[in-house]
């Protein structure tokens, strides 16, 4: 058994499109993870304006709210589509 | 220096032929020596071959994470060169590297200095396995093994394939040489032309350079002289001085490879020419201290006083290791020597500076050369485009973030009609360059490697539409910004500023040391670009229902909207992919997570 999967490793490690799907894989992995504190650093200051809403800085904070809700859209459909290649990445895997 | 490298290589050719051809008639046991070195220069390149298939850049990989301190650097050339046995191709690869900025001047010299020192393993390795031993007899099935293995399909058992063919052709080749020499002995007895003293020292340490010069190989040069010397038809003394001289000689190549490069390769090859003819100097000065020095060192480790072959492969350490030493304090004026020697030229903007043939024999450093190139393409489209618009110089791209301070400069004196002169002046021959040069480095590349180039050839395609784009656009900017209709005047400033503003924020982005993620946060421009365009529409048709501007105003800026939005959107492409991460760890998955137009088009409907 170890055996098979000493060999299954060296084949994936001297196959060199397997080697890149592995890469890919191991990158968006850090790559999400890095939107998701991207993500949550976004959420958290939205949800600062929302709690601190004062008369005078409304239209300001208005404003600002729309250019982190706009990135927060970004980085949530960045990560969909991570996740997404990550499973496909996934199943090329199992299926071979 | 072209000139004399064509001209070499034009009569070298015939001049070596003949001299063969005379060399069979005088003997023939000379066509065994003659045979023996081809089959041994044919072993070393197959085996340096085999090393680049199978390594699949490992070779390279390593070379870029090892230089970065001057003990790295030396150990990597040390270590690459024992294992692939030619220092040639560990020199040609830093050349190759210093050339593409994948390493510093101080790191590659590391390498060479190494490499001179892995080279002596090259002397003990035939001195002990291939001249004591029979190692024919192992090369042979060695040799079988590897045929049946380059015959297969794989890379990597080709590869490997290449690897034992070179092993077996390498050992064989010396029994070869062996050969020869035993029966020539019994004809000429070639000792009868020894030189004592001075005279000796100098004639031998020529014909070293001369032989080693002829056969492009060290290794080559030391398997005759270990050959020659164990079977009594060259004296010691006389062997040193070959051994001296093969050494100096051996930096032909590396100085020929450096030709075509940058100057940091012509400097790096400077190098290795500098190094090693002082190295040969202070061995020649030093002859006889350095005999007396192998003496006592071979009585330590237990090497017999006549056993010449192991002797003269301590020498060979010793004097390599003495030029090391003698260099490593003096590392940092030695780099200042060769910045002064070869000082660097500035090369005209439109024309390549990191693409030349040195690069091209990897494709780690093409990929690297032809980024940097597209790269410097990319900051020419740029300049051309700000100008077209009326936004001077590089300097208004921080002034523009934080005060807008380009909207003062509205004069419409400052738009070009054109930009089609600046297009073909400045952006097309490097552009050509580039393609041409990515045309010309296919072999030995893997099918992602072919991507990544083409990606990169996308990113020249991208910044060469949106130029076109813009140049549509200037006429009529430079129309309506003189027109009495303020409000045509205003919307064809707005797109100006959008132009400039896209610029400007990808060169923040670009600078942003801070933010890990660049490529990703350009899709926060796409997805400004995007809702831009359809407020510019909206807000055309309101001013055409307000009576404000007329059809005619209205179709040409519905269509020059179009053009720079185009333009606007094909930069950002171009950026998105020059900008990537250069951390192949985080860019894969960078670039692969990068929103497409239909993506961003979703976010907008989602709102």
């Amino acid at each position: 058994m170890k055996l098979k999967k000493a060999l299954k490793k060296m084949t994936e490690y001297l196959n060199s499109d397997r080697r890149y799907q592995l890469a890919q894989y191991d990158s968006i992995k850090k790559v999400l993870k890095k939107l998701k504190s991207k993500r949550n650093q976004l959420r958290e200051k939205i949800a600062f304006i929302d709690n601190n809403q004062d008369e005078i800085h409304k239209a300001n904070n208005s404003d600002e709210r729309q250019k982190l809700q706009s990135k927060l859209d970004i980085v949530n459909a960045q990560r969909k589509k991570g996740v997404r290649l990550m499973k496909e990445l996934k199943s090329i895997r199992e299926d071979k | 220096m072209v000139i004399i490298k064509k001209g070499w290589e034009r009569a070298s050719l015939p001049i070596l032929a003949l001299l063969l051809i005379l060399g069979f008639w005088w003997s023939s046991d000379f066509i065994v020596i003659a045979a023996g070195v081809a089959i041994f220069l044919l072993g070393m390149q197959a085996l340096e071959g085999g090393f680049r298939t199978f390594t699949g850049g490992l070779l390279d990989k390593v070379l870029q994470y090892s230089t970065d301190r001057i003990w790295k650097s030396l150990l990597f050339g040390i270590v690459s060169t024992t294992f692939v046995q030619s220092s040639t191709l560990v020199s040609v690869l830093s050349i190759s590297f210093l050339s593409a900025g994948l390493i510093s001047l101080g790191g590659g010299i590391g390498v060479i200095l190494g490499a001179n020192l892995g080279t002596t393993t090259g002397a003990w390795l035939i001195a002990v396995f291939g001249l004591k031993t029979s190692v024919a007899t192992y090369a042979m099935p060695v040799l079988a093994m590897g045929a049946l293995l380059v015959f297969q399909r794989a890379k990597v058992w080709k590869g490997a394939g290449y690897i034992l063919v070179g092993v077996g052709f390498f050992f064989l080749g010396i029994d070869f040489i062996k050969e020869g020499f035993e029966s020539f002995k019994s004809d000429i007895d070639l000792v009868q032309f020894a030189m004592p003293g001075l005279l000796g020292l100098l004639v031998y340490t020529v014909v070293g350079i001369v032989a080693t010069v002829v056969m492009q190989s060290s290794h080559a040069s030391i398997v005759l002289i270990l050959t020659a010397l164990s079977l009594d038809q060259v004296t010691y003394q006389n062997s040193l001085a070959l051994a001296i001289g093969s050494n100096v000689g051996t930096t032909i190549t590396a100085m020929l490879s450096s030709i075509g490069a940058q100057v940091e390769g012509r400097r790096l090859a400077g190098a290795h020419v500098v190094f090693n003819l002082a190295t040969g100097i202070v061995a020649l000065v030093l002859i006889q201290p350095l005999i007396l020095a192998v003496d006592w060192l071979c009585g330590v480790v237990n090497i017999n006083q006549s056993d010449y072959t192991l002797k003269l492969a301590m020498f060979h350490t010793i004097f390599n290791v003495l030029g090391v030493a003698l260099v490593l304090p003096f590392l940092k004026q030695f780099e200042l020597f060769l910045l002064n020697v070869f000082p660097a030229s500035t090369p005209s903007q439109s024309q390549p500076v990191f693409l030349n043939r040195s690069v091209a024999k990897y494709p780690d450093t093409a990929i690297e050369a032809i980024h940097n190139e597209t790269e410097r393409l990319y900051d020419i489209s740029a300049e051309i485009i700000l100008t077209g618009v009326g936004i001077q110089g590089s300097e208004t791209l921080s002034s523009y973030l934080s005060n807008k301070e380009v909207s003062r400069s509205k004069s419409d004196a400052l738009i070009s009609n054109s930009i089609s002169d600046e297009y073909t002046l400045e952006f097309k021959p490097l552009y050509e360059g580039i393609v041409e040069f990515i045309c010309r480095t296919g072999s030995d590349t893997t099918l992602q490697e072919i991507e990544q180039m083409h990606e990169i050839r996308m990113a020249g395609i991208y910044l060469s539409e949106a130029i076109m784009s813009i140049n549509q656009f200037l006429e009529n900017l430079k129309r309506y910004l003189a027109s009495k209709n303020q409000y045509a005047k205003h919307e064809y400033n707005e797109l100006r500023l959008l132009v400039g503003r896209v610029l400007f924020e990808i060169e923040a982005v670009r600078n942003d040391s801070l933010n890990e993620m660049n490529v990703l946060s350009l899709d926060e421009l796409k997805l400004m670009l995007e809702s831009n365009d359809l407020e510019k529409y909206s807000a055309i048709e309101s001013l055409i229902r307000s009576d404000d501007i007329d059809a005619s105003i209205a179709t040409s800026l519905i269509s020059d909207s179009g053009d720079v939005h185009m333009a606007c959107k094909q930069i950002l492409r171009a950026a998105q992919i020059l900008f990537v991460s250069r951390e192949k760890d985080v860019g894969i998955g960078e670039q692969s997570m990068v929103l497409d137009e239909s993506e961003i088009r979703n976010i907008l409907k989602g709102r």
